[in-house]
């Protein structure tokens, strides 16, 4: 018998139940509205993992959540469980950057002279303290 | 030299593709931030820059 909630706990499942919550008091039923869901229980049932979102309602969604449409198409992609679309978009089009993580890359381009600094313990070490790991 | 073709609506991911080192950074970045990576602030920028600097340049 087929697990009720195949997609419960995915990295997508947890991050869209945080969004709905940070957007409160504007109502799941509005967002649903908004991304273009014919059925308003979708966005309810793709938070709970009963069903994944499908990669065409990705970019009305993030518009929705207010949220990265870059970050939210990873997360449906790698919901899907198509690694090989994945590599494929990521040969083709470049690798998925969101908006927040192209400008650490420029600040990293920037702070190094564009040495193309390697990722040392140091550096990871650093950057477990400024966000406090 | 390749002719760069500017087509409108269009945009790169980035400026130019990402090195082994930079997909190592973002790929640090994603694991310690639970892969939510938010803009770095003023702080943050200053921190980095500490340790690209200290780690000496050419």
């Amino acid at each position: 018998m087929p697990a009720k909630k195949p997609h419960a706990n995915t990295p997508l499942a947890d991050y869209i139940e945080k969004r709905v919550l940070e957007l409160r008091p504007k109502q799941q039923s509005q967002i649903a509205e908004e991304a273009g869901f014919k059925n308003v229980n979708m966005l309810s049932m793709i938070k709970s993992g009963t069903s994944k979102l499908p990669l065409d309602r990705v970019a009305a969604l993030a518009k929705a959540l207010d949220c990265d449409s870059k970050l939210l198409f990873r997360l449906a992609l790698e919901q899907q469980g198509n690694e090989t679309t994945a590599l494929a978009i990521a040969e083709i089009f470049g690798a998925i950057v969101t908006r927040n993580e192209a400008v650490w890359l420029n600040e990293i381009r920037d702070a190094s002279g564009n040495s193309d600094p390697s990722m040392t313990t140091r550096s990871r070490a650093a950057l477990r303290a400024i966000f406090g790991k | 030299m390749t002719a760069v073709i500017v087509v409108e609506g269009f945009t790169l991911p980035a400026e130019h593709p990402l090195t082994a080192n930079e997909a190592a950074w973002i790929d640090a970045l994603r694991s310690i931030t639970g892969d939510q990576v938010q803009s770095p602030t003023l702080r943050m920028v200053q921190s980095v820059r500490k340790v690209l600097g200290d780690a000496g340049g050419p």
